[in-house]
């Protein structure tokens, strides 16, 4: 049935209680991305997500549209669509949903909100959803969690509406058929013991059909500390990958801690566990600092093994000390093992009148990002006058190697100002600026340039009522890593002007 | 097919800034502590005000004490406050030491796939919903929340101080 009619028919036949609400994503940029093989484009994209609701029921669906002016590049299509039933712990979703068995080794599917990406291969931009395409029914109680699903899960890196061959055809991004379920029960309201199993149904011919499995159990231990003012819990998960190719993965956590100190732990160890539809825990702090979250290592689900450790100290009346250290080794060959390491030190300074500060310095390596040194540091602060209105300045540092390339040392300087009217309008000032020689070499000429190079650019933001968000960039950014959410994807370079619309109805 | 389909999505976006109420939709999510919380046994206590938020999320942290001195001052005249951590499996295991360093008492509840807020159409980091006894959403800020906005409309919600005192 034709999306249009389906709509219509929701529209007459909705009853008084029930209603439909509209949000939209749209990003507009005018401008180049570097390295590219045009000069200046007009880009447009646009998300639709359309919800008619009444009581226990929602169905709706999404669309994206991406529009080039000066390229043959052009999506319409409608990405995804679900019809969902809730009732107090019930739920049935079919079409596309999201879902995750344990802390996610053996399947979590999710999106990254807000997010939009341009593919570098097939340069179209789209939402990255690694969302499943199927059926789920799950039970959650007091006592009993049940979840059993099937779906074709999406490839996120495929952008909807990707194309191949001669004549050019739609790349499937569903192919292969899943099917899984969790149990998990509470023989006391402190302690969670279950399992997860999924099956795999590979569509390629030579591909084998495996499935995988998990057990898992948490502990409160919180009640058993109380009595001292302490807290704490433990979790555990061991994930195999059964038949095909075999896999593990071992995950462990804890945390213990007081009114003033806190202390969590983690540890992992996986092998063969990348199914493309699970997303383990990485154990990789989520930083928020340009320069930190432009370099934060990406989990290898091939292999990787580590651990992270954070202790948290608040002083009253002052702000809290954070220290990280997280480590992790790849095993790559029998001879080729690369190795990531961190720590980090911030100090929050939270409760001081119309002033907070953040402190941080932060130091390690990342040899599968190419670095065998990296030292960062900075200082974030925000002031906020009598009016309610927020100034902030930004100033951060890095200093970073590689084993190879020349110069092998360089450094990058960060600073940002920035201005918010409580009324929900503000404006910030960027500047980037960089002597990384693979930064500075434009791939978009045959010369190698050397030296320092300077990204500037002007950000303004607006809310309208509680209906419209706008942001307008205008100036040059570099691509590179960007995380959110836990999940790290690759941005592209762009300079121009971009507008950002977020509409709520 | 693609003019029908614009058109009629042109006249929804358009039409439906002039529809009255929205609901929020019901959700059973996990606390910390493995207890589940229910939106709509929640406000059968009262209005309820979510916060989406996440630990690396600078603008949520810097707006969590405004949300503690809310759920301090609202919560005996029945205004619930829920924190909805959206950190997802990685950041899991430190939500515990994070709140309790920051002495946040208000409730929580953690979304590890991210269906609530898509369920709730929330698309940024912090956004703070107002939902009416009812179910109406009543206010709905993305970004950190304008303070006279919200207590403004949580004021609203409730029975006057006064008021209740008489009654009492």
């Amino acid at each position: 049935m034709k999306v249009s009619s389906l709509l219509l028919i929701l529209l007459v036949t909705a009853p008084v209680s029930a209603q439909i609400t509209i949000a939209g994503l749209s990003e507009m940029q005018r401008g180049e991305v570097s390295g590219s093989d045009s000069t200046a484009i007009s880009t447009a994209y646009n998300q639709f997500n359309v919800d008619f609701s009444q009581k226990d029921f929602q169905a709706g669906f999404r669309t994206e549209v991406y529009n080039v002016w000066g390229a043959d590049r052009e999506v319409y299509q409608i990405t995804q669509k679900y019809a969902r039933w809730n009732h107090g712990g019930a739920r049935i979703e079919v079409g596309n949903y999201y879902a995750i068995l344990g802390r996610g080794l053996t399947l979590r599917a999710f999106e990254l909100p807000g997010v939009v990406l341009e593919s570098q291969l097939y340069r179209l931009r789209y939402s990255p959803a690694q969302d499943l395409e199927g059926a789920i029914a799950a039970w959650a109680g007091n006592r009993i969690e049940a979840k059993a699903l099937i779906g074709r899960p999406a490839i996120g890196d495929i952008p909807p509406g990707a194309k191949s061959g001669n004549p050019p055809r739609n790349i499937a991004r569903r192919e292969d058929w899943i099917s899984g379920a969790e149990l998990a029960v509470r023989p006391f309201s402190n302690l969670k013991i279950g399992g997860t199993s999924v099956h795999i149904n590979p569509s390629g011919p030579q591909a084998e059909n495996n499935w995988a499995w998990s057990g898992f159990g948490e502990l409160d231990f919180t009640d058993f500390l109380s009595n001292a003012g302490l807290y704490g819990s433990v979790y555990t998960e061991y994930a195999r990958r059964e038949s095909g190719i075999d896999g593990h993965g071992f995950y462990l956590s804890g945390n213990i801690g007081g009114s003033r100190l806190g202390l969590s732990a983690e540890y992992k160890s996986y092998d063969n566990m990348s199914f493309r539809f699970n997303d383990p825990p990485s154990l990789i702090r989520e930083h928020t600092s340009f320069l930190l979250n432009k370099s934060t290592h990406v989990l290898l689900l091939i292999n990787e093994q580590g651990f992270q450790i954070e202790g948290t100290y608040t002083q009253p009346n002052l702000g809290t000390f954070t220290a990280n250290v997280s480590h992790a080794r790849n095993d790559l060959g029998p001879t080729v093992q690369t190795f990531f390491e961190e720590r980090h030190l911030s100090f929050d300074l939270e409760n001081l009148d119309h002033l907070s500060a953040t402190f941080f310095f932060n130091w390690g390596r990342d040899d599968l990002d190419g670095l065998d040194s990296r030292r960062t540091g900075g200082v974030i602060f925000e002031t906020t006058t009598a009016t309610g209105q927020t100034l902030g300045l930004d100033l951060q540092y890095q200093n970073a190697s590689r084993p190879f390339g020349e110069p092998n040392t360089f450094n990058d300087k960060y600073g940002a100002i920035s201005w918010q009217h409580p009324r929900g309008f503000g404006a910030a000032i960027v500047i980037d600026h960089t002597s990384d020689p693979f930064e500075v070499d434009r791939p978009e000429t045959f010369d190698i340039e050397t030296g320092t190079r300077t990204f500037w650019s002007l950000n303004l933001n607006a809310r309208v009522g509680t209906h419209y968000d706008a942001i307008l960039f205008v100036g040059e950014r570099r691509g590179g890593t960007a995380c959110t959410s836990g999940t790290c994807y690759q941005v592209l370079p762009f300079q121009g002007v971009e507008m950002r619309l977020n509409t709520y109805f | 097919m693609k003019k029908h389909l614009f058109t009629t999505l042109s006249i929804l976006f358009l039409s439906a800034g002039a529809t009255d109420a929205i609901h929020a939709p019901d959700f059973n999510l996990p606390a910390p502590n493995g207890k589940r919380i229910n939106l709509s046994a929640l406000l059968k206590k009262g209005p309820v005000l979510l916060d989406f938020w996440a630990t690396w999320c600078k603008p949520c942290i810097k707006g969590m004490p405004k949300l503690e001195d809310i759920h301090a001052k609202y919560s005996d005249r029945g205004l619930t406050v829920l924190g909805i951590n959206e950190d997802g499996p990685r950041g899991q295991n430190r939500i515990r030491p994070f709140l309790r360093g920051r002495k946040i008492t208000f409730a929580i509840a953690i979304d590890a796939d991210g269906s609530v807020m898509k369920r709730l159409q929330v698309r940024a980091l912090p956004t703070t919903i107002l939902i009416a006894p009812d179910g109406e959403i009543v206010l709905r800020q993305a970004g950190l929340a304008d303070a006279k906005d919200l207590i403004a409309a949580i004021d609203a919600l409730l029975p006057k101080k006064e008021a209740s005192n008489e009654s009492e």
